[in-house]
């Protein structure tokens, strides 16, 4: 109906009609990839499934007739890709547009082997995303009236994805030894294990409205922007506990299932108002801008835990049964912006650009906990029926400023310095009321926790550009970053009571309070690096590159101490050549390299304070990992050769991966094109592919070989 | 040994390509920076320009610069001394043109382009690309089906120079770019600042277009966020799941280095919950219990949504 509406519309009569111009492209394939091995990382490494795939890779149509063009495109393969879209303009009118399209995100579920559980891959599940995105928008595009843009989206996301999360062994609160691990660093008892992938089954609708107005007068063009944003639905997690009775038994036993639903529904306003002024035309340009912002997020939440016998399972306070929680929250932001943009002579343009963001938010939340009435074990009394009332109010205020300048007056040098300066304050009220529970009255006050912190965070940077023609086939962009963000917290805690029973709200002498806060640090980010391009040759242009970063995070609460270290590398090459006229040769190869560097297995300079009792113990940050490194290798390059009616490419790549174990995926295949006819290209594609782990048990590998035969289709009403 | 052999091929390939890709000998003409005035000049009109340069009445048919009606002369300049020269001689410069090799500066020519397009790129002067000149990336005379670009579709323009992120794609984790499913200007603004120079306001800007549940707020945030979502995450892609700068837990003590100092936590071990000398340290994950990484509404510690 829309496409017959738009077909109609630009059917309408026009005056001083030229002939008309119309361009079509076809694109048809069809296929199948034959994957040994795991089909799941098959399915997450390129996005496609296994088996047949084929359909319309792509159409895409434009006729034009005097001022009127009419586009539309549309793709639809097999379990993959969908779409359509149309857009209709009338020059000096306005457009109409309108579409359809959905992808599919593929997770794999078996990231890591684990010996001693069986993995979420058991349940034989796809895991599979979808995202269908529908639209319109409508333009009016009169020149002499202003501006005006409607638009609407409908975003759905539904189906089924994993969790990060995952993997993380817990002592067993039931308290029951187990021999086989006695005398190892943990714990005497049986583990409880999460299962990674867990699995999280989605179903989001998003829907976004947003109008446009706009309107030039003169030196002055204005406007405005509203946009409304919404999503709700809701997220099921599926969590099965195993009870894992040593490493490297497989014997692992379901324990427990924990069913989450969470049901969050967002909202968020904005009104965008703006203003342009070409104060001295091409010379210097003044913007202000306003952006108000209404976002609430609300959301309840809902978890219970059931034994495979179908009784309660009460095993870990992080899932404990919850059944009426939800939240509430509002955030207003006010966000002013003015930008100037001057060009004052040839060689000279510089900017300024100054922003203030004045935000508020008031969130609320209750949780409710449905526990046991204290029969817990573990000593863990908290698995009583339990209420609590969050608030928090959060302001914040934040300045930045930002200059910069790029000159141009020396030859073959172009130079471009950016300053940036932000000041910002968020001062964060908490409040924690327990109001019900077996322990509650008791002492009045009991269990409340109120925190009050004020974080003030100043950040300045740096940064350099330059584009350096040092010879006529030679040209440099090195460039040089530099940012300093140093973070002060000034905590107070108001009001603190214990929670008997509880040792997360006791004075004990292995628990402390938040350690989770991060307190007076600083962090010193410099990046630096070249990239050149260098025509070898009419034919060759390498293009070498080289970067830089580190990154170090420094604490000074109580006295100077190095923290976190972070550097990464990354140096390649890029080839692109054309020996003659047939042959067309590109190649990359890039190596980046990161490490990192924590306080592991060493003392701290500094003395840890316990903050409810005040005293202090020389810490040992023991237990941990000094070190990491998180590296790749990627290459890829293809050649091809394209006489006057066929062509053959040759293409190829790797990516070596190394984490915890080295992870090889590689590639190589061969296309080949026709030419039937004037119009229509025969194409074949082949493509081996090879996903190699030299660790993990190797349970991930595949090998698989993706074949596509294809027809393209492509005419014209004029020669070109 | 498999590095050396890679490198040792690279530079083989490389040597064969430059002896295949042996030019003339002659050197390219001198980049021009200073701006070229042209003499005063009659405009002639569209027609008479295609009497000689018949070709572009066919190349820009269904281009937009053709359909709004614009003529030749509105980014070329008046024609009138150009069409005077019929002998064609190179030399003189009578006309505007845009080759990247040819006698005008990047600015003049952008100037150019600018005199419609300034208020779709009020930011221009701040791009990093400013300098490399519009036809860098655009042809305006060319490709009809995505906006004039001079390569096949945006992430081919962006491919062209920014080949760190090119191969950054083919990590495990990363957005669709290379599946077709993104383009680049889905997050950038090429013809605005550069991200990196960006606040971390306007940076998460791009994530939360699409991550919109990860917005907030919450009644407990976590202060990571205010950062900038590059703080944990690599946009363009990574080794590690969920585009994760690391692998493992080490991202969280980057900055929560006191966890694995305490041997007691609220109610658990982090000492030996971060380490898992039985199964293995890959297998300790601070997420497993900590949930709610990007703000939680019902637990400080983010244990839940």
């Amino acid at each position: 109906m829309i496409a017959s509406m738009l077909v109609m519309w630009v059917a309408l009569p026009q005056d001083g009609q030229d002939a008309a111009y119309w361009w079509v492209k076809h694109e048809e394939a069809g296929g199948y990839n034959f994957v040994d091995g795991d089909e799941e990382r098959f399915r997450e490494t390129f996005q496609v499934s296994e088996g047949f795939l084929g359909g319309l890779r792509s159409s895409r149509f434009r006729y034009e007739e005097d001022d009127v063009v009419l586009t539309a495109s549309a793709r639809a393969l097999h379990e993959a890709d969908y779409g359509v879209s149309v857009r209709a303009t009338r020059f000096g009118l306005g457009y109409l547009s309108a579409g359809f399209d959905q992808i599919p995100r593929f997770t794999d579920s078996s990231t890591l082997s684990y010996n001693w559980a069986p993995g979420r891959s058991d349940a034989g599940e796809r895991l599979r995303l979808d995202s269908g995105r529908l639209r319109f928008e409508a333009g009016l595009r009169d020149p002499e009236l202003p501006y005006i843009t409607i638009g609407y989206e409908r975003i759905r996301r539904t189906g089924t994805t994993n969790l990060f999360y995952g993997g993380h062994t817990v002592p067993n609160l039931t308290g029951v030894a187990d021999p086989s691990i006695t005398g190892s660093r943990l714990p005497a008892d049986l583990l409880h294990a999460y299962v990674t992938p867990l699995f999280r089954e989605i179903d989001t609708t998003q829907h976004r409205v947003h109008a446009d107005v706009r309107h030039d007068f003169g030196d002055v063009d204005a406007g405005i922007r509203f946009e409304w944003d919404t999503k709700e639905g809701s997220e099921n997690y599926d969590e099965p506990w195993f009870l894992a009775t040593a490493a490297g038994d497989t014997g692992a036993v379901l324990d427990a299932t924990s069913l989450w639903r969470y049901s969050p529904e967002h909202s968020r306003w904005t009104i965008h108002p703006s203003v342009g002024i070409d104060v001295i035309e091409s010379v210097l340009r003044l913007d202000i801008e306003y952006g108000f912002i209404r976002a609430t997020n609300r959301s309840e939440l809902f978890l219970d835990s059931m034994t495979p016998a179908g009784g309660r399972y009460f095993g870990n306070h992080a899932l404990v049964i919850l059944d009426g929680t939800e939240a509430d929250n509002t955030a207003t932001t006010h966000r002013p912006r003015l930008r100037l943009n001057a060009t004052p002579h040839d060689d000279w343009s510089l900017w300024f650009e100054g922003t203030y963001t004045s935000a508020r938010s008031d969130n609320d939340s209750v949780r409710l906990e449905d526990g046991t009435e204290g029969a817990a074990g573990g000593g863990n009394s908290v698995l009583a029926d339990e209420v609590w009332l969050f608030e928090n109010d959060t302001d914040e205020e934040t300045w930045r400023e930002e200059l910069g300048v790029r000159f141009t007056g020396i030859p073959d040098l172009s130079v471009t310095v950016t300053g940036e300066l932000e000041h910002s304050a968020v001062l964060y009220d908490w409040n924690a009321d327990f109001r019900d529970g077996p322990d509650a009255g008791v002492v009045p006050d009991d269990g409340d926790w109120l925190w009050r912190a004020r974080g003030v965070t100043d950040r300045w940077g740096v940064s350099t550009r330059l584009a350096w023609d040092a010879t006529d086939d030679v040209t440099f962009h090195p460039y040089y970053r530099l940012r300093n963000s140093d973070f002060d917290l000034s905590e107070r805690v108001r009001a603190f009571e214990n929670k008997p029973g509880d040792p997360e709200f006791s004075v004990a002498d292995l628990a402390q309070f938040y350690p989770g806060r991060i307190q007076d640090t600083t962090t010193v980010a410099h990046a630096a690096g070249l990239r050149c391009t260098i025509d070898v040759t009419e034919a060759l242009t390498l293009r070498p590159h080289y970067g830089f970063g580190w990154l170090e995070e420094t604490n000074h609460d109580q006295r100077f101490e190095r923290l976190g270290r972070r550097r990464t590398h990354e140096y390649g090459l890029g080839i692109d050549a054309a020996p003659d006229e047939f042959w067309t040769i590109s190649c990359d190869v890039t190596r980046l390299q990161a490490s990192t560097r924590t306080q592991a297995r060493h003392h701290t300079n500094s003395f840890l304070r316990n903050p409810l009792t005040g005293t202090f113990n020389r810490g040992w940050r023991g237990g941990l990992i000094e070190s990491f490194a998180n590296n790749s290798t990627s290459l890829s390059g293809s050649v091809r050769y394209a006489p006057e009616d066929w062509s053959i490419t040759c293409r190829g790549g790797a990516t070596w991966m190394e984490t915890w174990w080295m992870t090889q995926v590689s590639w190589i295949g061969t296309g080949f094109r026709h030419r039937i006819e004037e119009q229509v290209d025969f194409t074949v594609d082949y493509t081996y592919a090879r996903y190699d782990e030299s660790g993990n048990q190797g349970f991930n590998d595949f090998e698989a070989h993706m074949i596509l035969l294809g027809f393209e289709f492509t005419n014209s009403s004029t020669e070109e | 040994m498999k590095r050396w052999t890679v490198l040792v091929g690279i530079g083989l390939a490389v040597a064969a390509l430059i002896a295949a890709c042996r030019g003339d000998g002659e050197s390219r003409a001198p980049r021009p920076r200073q701006r070229v005035e042209l003499a005063p000049a009659e405009t002639i009109g569209t027609e008479a320009c295609l009497l000689c340069h018949e070709k572009y009445d066919a190349t820009m048919a269904g281009t937009h610069h053709r359909s709004e009606g614009q003529s030749c002369e509105a980014c070329h300049g008046p024609g009138g001394a150009h069409a005077e020269n019929r002998a064609g001689d190179e030399t003189v410069v009578d006309i505007l043109t845009f080759k990247a090799d040819g006698p005008f500066p990047a600015f003049q020519r952008d100037e150019a382009c600018l005199s419609c397009h300034r208020d779709e790129h009020p930011d221009w002067s701040r791009s990093p690309h400013n300098g490399a000149g519009c036809v860098s990336c655009h042809s305006m005379h060319g490709n009809k089906e995505k906006a004039l670009l001079t390569k096949p579709d945006v992430n081919a323009a962006c491919a062209a120079c920014h080949r760190k992120e090119k191969s950054e794609f083919n990590l495990l984790s990363h957005h669709p770019v290379n599946e077709g499913r993104m383009v680049c200007t889905d997050c950038h603004d090429p013809h605005g600042r550069s991200a990196t120079e960006a606040s971390a306001h306007d940076r998460n800007e791009a994530c939360l277009t699409c991550h919109s549940e990860q917005r907030g707020p919450f009644v407990f945030e976590h202060a990571a966020v205010r950062e900038g979502c590059t703080t944990c995450h690599r946009p363009h892609g990574s080794s590690a799941q969920r585009l994760l700068t690391e692998a493992d837990f080490n991202l969280c003590l980057r900055c929560h280095y006191d966890a694995g100092s305490y041997q007691a936590i609220g109610h658990y071990s982090h000492r030996r919950a971060v380490n898992q000398p039985l199964i293995g340290e890959q297998f300790a994950n601070c997420a497993a219990c900590h949930r709610a990484v990007h703000g939680s509404n019902f637990s400080k510690e983010f244990r839940l949504p």
